[in-house]
């Protein structure tokens, strides 16, 4: 055998040691009925041998068509939960990997519907514990959690992270935040406001997608800046801007835990804290990061770069809990410790 | 006599390895980065992961070794001369007269194996991207270790045959020309290329479909157009080589083929390739967008499949063209 062979496949078997060395956790992929249509996810499981049913955490994720592990942004929390004794669960939305359907054609009902029919999924699980389940939701799965908590018990406590409680207000703060991103300000910043004002006022009457089209093309300012919707991401608009979690919050009674970072440009974090301090009827804490943006990175990583560009995603799984804010994960990870009662038997906890 | 032919296989050997470990790992780990980059990236749409392991890893064994193998056909071509006092039975009894010809059943049950445990190894990882990338480094290891084992068993026997056939050269009558380039030039490739790039653009298409809902005929026609241009190509540079040195090994009789130059291969493919871009624009007067994973899919596999054929039959008309010119060069100057 030549020596480059002998070689290589000392290699390779260094590789796969390397391989297992670097898989701190299980990954199963897994398949939810929900209604007719079939969810393809990552169940996540520590690395141990153990007959004692797994606590879990469900992963409810954020706008766009994201992945089980949403590309890789799960995968600090999996680790840590995983290395605590915790499962995870998470699917692709609808459209994105296996599942079937589209994610654009989805209604918020919709969204929590499919929340339900996950969690009758790990309640079929004998490694899983049905008793200890809990929720975590990020940005857009604030319209989608509430849903659940006011009638399924079975869910025992929730993590909100950077979730916003009514639409219109949300999508008003981002467009602010934008347009005062770029430097804009007094007459200028009132006319992109007027016009993000028509605008909405039109979508509200769920005109045709043609009339939308003309409409913007007719009465965008140059410096409004925004494109246009497709026709599908229309339609998830005009089918999903009525929803407000207000009393939907206001029938929860787990406790919930929301994580904001200072730097949200996409959320109004004063008004999501002060509303869910006022409607949540069980216990309720909340924390905000310094210097953190709506996805809980650090600034100093992530200013700067588009999260839709190839490069955020390989920053992100190259720095990977380090990527984001201080805390966080540990904060996610007492929570979820704490109502599981994994370590220090589950004390309750008040609000801040 | 001996030591000039184990010398000069040495030489061989030693420059094929290199060869082979670098275009395994390199080629291995641009496919898999860029299987990797189309969304939904390294995650989930595990289908495409176990096809790649469990049907891309064996063929790519294959091609690279079969690679390798015409490379060495060619090198006793340019070397016949040197070693044309070579007894061919010292060298084996067996010999064979094709690169393709290391593709037997007992090859590709043993190919199955590294691509079982490649599977495995990804069913059992945490499949994070960092494991991801470990991956494509090992699978592209276990395709150098696979690829370079084929080699050394059908090298020796491959140059004998080579020898044999340069000693005593055969003409191929015409139905026994175009059987040759078929099988041993445009079906191995036709299946290589199709599931290789077959597999990137259905998950580019998939991944498209998922981001906005659908894809526009009209996107379809410029990728229709890239992808044809780009294997067109691409099979042609793979293929043209290999087809010029069995040319030379057996003459072949290809009628109504006169002169072809390079630029006509340019324009060639270059025109062919437009056919199923107008196609495309086209139907997209009727049906202005797809979002059917099947029929993308469907799409992708039949635009692939014309542009291998177009990129083989365009190197055989060209390999043609040039030994024909050869034989008339060598029949003025006696």
């Amino acid at each position: 055998m030549h020596p480059m062979i002998k070689s290589a496949i000392g290699l390779l078997i260094t590789l796969i040691v390397v391989v297992f060395w670097l898989s701190g956790y299980d990954r199963k992929a897994v398949e939810i009925n929900n209604e007719d249509s079939a969810l393809y996810g990552s169940l996540v499981l520590p690395k141990r041998d153990g007959h004692t049913p797994l606590p879990v955490l469900i992963f409810v994720h954020g706008d766009g068509p994201i992945s089980s592990g949403s590309y890789g942004y799960y995968a600090p929390l999996w680790q840590a939960l995983a290395d605590a004794g915790v499962a995870s669960l998470s699917w692709d939305k609808q459209g994105v990997g296996g599942s079937d359907g589209h994610w654009l054609e989805q209604t918020m009902t919709e969204r929590a519907q499919q929340l339900s029919a996950a969690i009758d999924w790990v309640a079929q699980q004998p490694n899983l514990d049905s008793q200890r389940i809990g929720v975590i939701g990020f940005s857009q799965a604030g319209w989608v959690l509430p849903q659940v908590l006011a009638k399924d018990e079975r869910l025992k406590y929730a993590i909100m992270v950077s979730t916003a409680v009514n639409w219109q207000q949300q999508g008003h703060y981002q467009t602010v935040q934008r347009l005062k991103s770029v430097g804009q300000e007094g007459e200028e910043l009132t006319q992109n406001l007027d016009y993000n004002t028509a605008l909405d006022a039109l979508l509200k009457q769920k005109v045709p997608y043609t009339q939308y089209k003309q409409f913007v093309t007719q009465s965008a300012p140059q410096s409004y800046g925004s494109q246009s919707m497709t026709k599908e991401r229309y339609e998830f608009v005009i089918n999903n801007m009525h929803v407000d979690a207000s009393s939907a919050l206001m029938q929860v009674k787990q406790p919930v835990l929301a994580l904001f970072g200072d730097s949200d440009a996409v959320v109004d974090v004063q008004n999501s804290i002060s509303t869910y301090q006022n409607t949540l009827l069980g216990p309720y804490q909340y924390k905000v990061y310094e210097d953190a943006n709506h996805a809980l990175f650090k600034n100093d990583y992530f200013s700067g770069i588009s999260k839709d560009s190839i490069w955020f995603g390989v920053k992100m799984n190259w720095l990977g809990s380090e990527g984001f804010t201080e805390g966080f994960i540990d904060d996610v990870l007492s929570w979820v410790t704490n109502h599981t009662q994994l370590t220090n038997g589950g004390g309750s906890t008040n609000g801040e | 006599m001996e030591n000039n032919v184990t010398d000069w296989y040495k030489k061989q050997r030693e420059s094929a390895m290199w060869d082979m470990l670098f275009s395994c790992v390199l080629e291995v780990l641009v496919v898999f980065a860029v299987i990797l980059l189309i969304t939904p990236f390294f995650e989930t749409l595990n289908t495409f992961w176990y096809g790649f392991f469990l049907i891309l890893l064996p063929m790519y064994i294959f091609s690279e070794a079969a690679s390798a193998l015409g490379k060495l056909r060619r090198a006793v071509l340019a070397h016949e001369a040197e070693l044309s006092a070579v007894p061919i039975s010292t060298l084996c009894d067996k010999p064979i007269f094709h690169q393709w010809q290391c593709l037997s059943v007992a090859a590709g049950l043993l190919t199955v194996l590294p691509a079982l445990g490649c599977a495995t190894l990804y069913y059992l990882s945490s499949k994070s991207i960092v494991v991801m990338v470990v991956l494509g480094i090992l699978m592209g290891i276990a395709i150098f270790i696979g690829s370079a084992m084929l080699f050394e068993r059908y090298a020796i026997r491959l140059v004998a045959g080579t020898l044999q056939q340069a000693r005593a050269p055969k003409q191929l009558d015409e139905a026994k020309s175009i059987d040759f380039l078929i099988t041993y030039h445009f079906l191995p490739w036709l299946v290589f290329t199709t599931l290789v790039f077959g597999l990137l653009m259905s998950k580019y298409y998939l991944g498209y479909v998922a981001d906005a809902g659908e894809v526009s005929l009209s996107s379809v026609a410029v990728y229709s157009f890239i992808s044809v241009s780009f294997v067109g190509f691409w099979s042609c540079h793979t293929v043209l080589e290999s087809i010029k040195a069995d040319m030379k090994l057996q003459p072949m009789v290809l009628s109504g083929v006169g002169k072809f130059s390079y630029s006509d291969l340019v324009g060639m493919i270059l025109g062919a390739g437009s056919i199923p871009w107008l196609l495309f624009f086209v139907i997209g007067f009727f049906v202005p967008v797809l979002s059917s994973g099947f029929w993308l899919t469907t799409i992708a596999a039949v635009i692939i499949i014309y542009a291998v054929l177009l990129g083989v039959g365009g190197a055989c008309l060209l390999a043609f063209s040039q030994s024909q010119k050869q034989v008339s060069a060598e029949v003025c100057s006696q």
